[in-house]
């Protein structure tokens, strides 16, 4: 049953369920096989266009670095809008337009980074400016007083750090997703309105907060926060178990849910061009993508020769010179079932951060080609043909 | 001992993935109880660790692993070292094994004050299984024949309280050509005893069941099996964690469901669907990690239904956990979102493949919840009246 579809996608992360997305909203069908989560709850939820230039120093214009590669700058809005519409459609609110320019967000070291497409819960702003640091306890990433330090000394501009107390029923074990459903709850909520309302001075400075406000509510009470304090509320991503990353997921599959995808548990064991194999003995239809080749997907295997080998197809699908670990795939692979998500080789996006662009560039590429080989001999709507990738 | 015991890479998706920690504040989640209190005993002699019994035994954690570390089966082995009192001792040994309480199903129907219940460790507000007395009624001429052989597992719920259950699912394998019978040989699985904590029992019951179970199955073609837990038990947990390895075919209900004569589904796709009459699919926690999640929509939707998924990850029913005093309020609130959702979708039904995660969905959304099973007999028959009168 469910065992015919239009697509098959292997692999449940970003790239996975953007790939998934656009097929549905085609009005085609589609089955996503994954043996593990994926790694969306894994980060914070911003979604980078390319953060640093080749020499490691962030860039304020992605669009002027991009320049005409893969599309230019209307290939890249069309790219983003996608992902801003998708957003909207989640209740996910991402920043208010489609962004000209990288904006800056918080490490949890106080540092200033760079990024691209946020969602509006997220400390984002265009220059330094001042702030108070909500530190709560037990956060061992989050310690206000060192990110004020280094906030101070990298941008010139003072902070100020306030600590929280311990809630009714906290316990040492909890970590950032424990406070997160903590504060989903009425009594959480109250709480935390209360308690920062007394720890904090009049003045309209705005709030950065540990991304812990809530799973599935936290529009709802981060607007609270800042109708009941008037003044901006946001929050610093912390690392895994990331909250931005899960309250996205949550809702992106059940988004997918919702509209008929099919969740195989499943590990693939081969594909061709029209169905894929389960290690069960289970055999699925459908035009295959490969979106299995995550960070910790283990789609691709790097061999001790510097071979990059895709177990599904069994073949080698680039190679992996010392320097680039973490830049592999797209453009080496030899058969003709799409792969994508971030691994393009000759990138590096865990060093650049474009690792957001890379999965929007080849997940368009492959519904392209794999929705005109479905029968449609245009484009599909929305759907950008781009020059192939020149790597840098 | 397992493959991939000790590959825990801390990335924390299991706890991502972990329904009993959004909203269980004292639970310290699948990787502290797990793979990080399986390496800390490699050393030494260690202590149980306060609430792991609260883990529903999901394993969603345990699908969300990218590097299959077996989490959860490495938490029902903590839960075994745990100190329980004489009585809890006693409850829990009589709740790991309901096949024992589905033959004495009979008394289910006598009430247990709440003095007993709280002196027993028996959670005080939850309803307690009765037996369900539906008639089953012949579906008529059968609309193919020749299918072949087919047994069905008897689930220890629907053996013990629902055996209508069994008989409609037996008029329907009639319907659609199978010469479906019961299997002969019964027991328990072990689903039970695995999730509170016995592993050693659970796979001791699951051999016994097999070995009964094995001259009755050399007779047919494939074992059907009704309840998703019991499916992910047999299928997916005896080989891997119990060495026993049925070698005949296996489905569930609804994969033979699907593969039903097409005249079946013009039936039952020519009964008009009654206003607001929308449905609210549960695929359980176990079904989710062993096979995944939408085929029990899509059934429902091929029966000309209107069915919409739940959004909940586990109903906190998990065996016999709901039943246990201490995880009443874990239970209530991993169930309690399923009450929201019917609200919302106005559901007439909940359709889901338990018996026991019906009776505690049933319990706290008060919408009637059924098998997938149930929900097709009623519809047939609802073509039965409505077509032939």
């Amino acid at each position: 049953m469910g065992a015919n579809t239009d697509v098959i996608v292997v692999g449940r992360g970003p790239a996975g369920l953007l790939m998934a997305t656009l097929v549905v909203q085609h009005s085609g069908t589609v089955t996503i096989v994954a043996d593990g989560q994926g790694t969306l709850p894994l980060w914070g939820g911003q979604w980078d266009f390319r953060n640093y230039a080749d020499d490691g120093r962030p860039l304020v214009d992605p669009y002027q670095w991009w320049g005409d590669l893969l599309g230019g700058e209307l290939a890249w809005r069309t790219r983003w809008s996608r992902v801003a519409t998708l957003w909207h459609e989640l209740g996910v609110l991402e920043s208010p337009d489609i962004p000209n320019r990288n904006r800056w967000i918080l490490s949890p070291l106080g540092h200033l980074r760079p990024t691209y497409l946020a969602p509006r819960w997220q400390w984002c702003q265009d220059q330094p400016g001042q702030f108070i640091l909500i530190g709560f306890p037990g956060l061992a990433d989050f310690s206000v007083q060192a990110m004020a330090r280094v906030y101070e000394a990298t941008s010139g501009v003072g902070v100020q750090a306030v600590h929280l107390p311990t809630p009714p029923g906290w316990r040492p074990h909890w970590t950032a997703i424990n406070w997160a459903w903590y504060l989903d709850s009425r009594a959480g909520q109250e709480w935390l309105i209360g308690e920062v309302d007394r720890i904090i001075d009049a003045s309209p400075t705005p709030l950065a907060f540990p991304q812990v406000l809530g799973v599935d509510g936290v529009e709802a009470l981060r607007e609270r926060l800042m109708q009941h304090l008037g003044r901006v509320v946001g929050e610093v991503a912390l690392p895994p178990p990331s909250v931005g990353g899960l309250r996205i997921t949550r809702r992106w599959e059940r988004w997918l849910k919702h509209r008929g995808v099919q969740f195989v548990t499943g590990h693939v064991t081969g594909v061709t061009r029209d169905s894929a194999k389960l290690a069960n003995g289970r055999q699925l239809s459908g035009s295959p993508v490969l979106a299995s080749g995550g960070i910790l997907g283990g789609g691709l295997y790097a061999e001790p020769a510097g071979n990059i080998r895709d177990p599904i197809l069994g073949t080698i699908v680039g190679s992996l010179p010392q320097d680039r670990i973490g830049s592999v795939g797209h453009r080496q692979v030899r058969s003709t079932v799409p792969v994508i998500g971030r691994m393009v080789g000759g990138w590096d996006p865990d060093r650049h951060g474009d690792g957001g662009a890379l999965t929007l560039w080849t997940v368009d590429e492959a519904f392209d080609a794999i929705w005109t080989g479905l029968g449609t001999t245009e484009a599909a709507p929305g759907v950008v043909r781009s020059q192939s990738l020149r790597v840098k | 001992m397992w493959a991939g015991e000790d590959a825990c890479l801390k990335c924390t998706l299991c706890m991502s993935a972990c329904p009993v920690m959004s909203v269980n504040a004292d639970f310290p989640g699948p990787k502290a109880l797990g793979p990080e209190w399986h390496r800390r005993r490699q050393e030494k002699d260690v202590l149980p660790m306060e609430h792991v019994e609260d883990c529903t035994f999901c394993q969603l954690c345990e699908a969300a692993c990218p590097v299959a570390v077996p989490i959860a089966h490495l938490i029902a082995q903590h839960k075994q070292i745990r100190r329980r009192t004489l009585k809890i001792r006693i409850r829990d040994a009589v709740l790991a094994r309901p096949h024992w309480l589905a033959r004495t199903a009979g008394l289910s129907s006598l009430p247990i004050p709440e003095g007993a219940r709280k002196l027993i460790g028996i959670a005080s507000s939850v309803t307690l299984p009765q037996r369900r007395r539906e008639p089953t009624e012949h579906l008529g001429p059968r609309l193919a024949t020749g299918r072949g052989a087919v047994g069905v597992f008897v689930d220890c719920y629907s053996g013990g309280y629902d055996s209508e259950l069994v008989f409609r699912v037996l008029a329907l394998l009639d319907l659609w050509g199978y010469d479906a019978r019961p299997l002969a040989g019964r027991g328990c699985c072990g689903a039970a005893a695995y999730a509170a904590g016995a592993p050693d029992l659970a796979c001791r019951q699951g051999q016994l069941t097999w070995k009964s179970l094995r001259d009755d199955v050399a007779n047919v073609d494939t074992i059907i099996i009704l309840n998703a837990t019991c499916d992910a038990t047999i299928r997916y947990e005896w080989p891997r964690y119990c060495g026993i390895d049925g070698n005949i075919p296996m489905l569930s209900f609804d994969e033979v469901a699907w593969n039903a004569p097409e005249e079946f589904w013009e039936h039952l796709g020519s009964v008009p669907l009654g206003q607001g009459d929308r449905y609210l699919v549960h695929t359980t926690c176990r079904g989710k990690v062993a096979r995944g999640e939408g085929y029990l929509v899509q059934l429902m939707a091929r029966a000309g239904l209107s069915a919409v998924p739940s959004d909940a990850d586990c109903c906190g029913a998990a065996g016999a956990y709901a039943f246990k005093a201490e995880h009443q309020a874990t239970a209530h609130d991993l169930g309690y979102y399923l009450r929201g959702e019917a609200d919302k979708v106005g559901a007439a039904g909940v359709v889901t493949d338990s018996g026991t995660c019906a009776l505690h969905i049933e319990q706290l959304t008060q919408v009637v919840t059924r098998h997938p099973a149930h929900w097709l007999y009623e519809r047939y028959r609802q073509y039965l009246r409505e077509a032939i009168g």
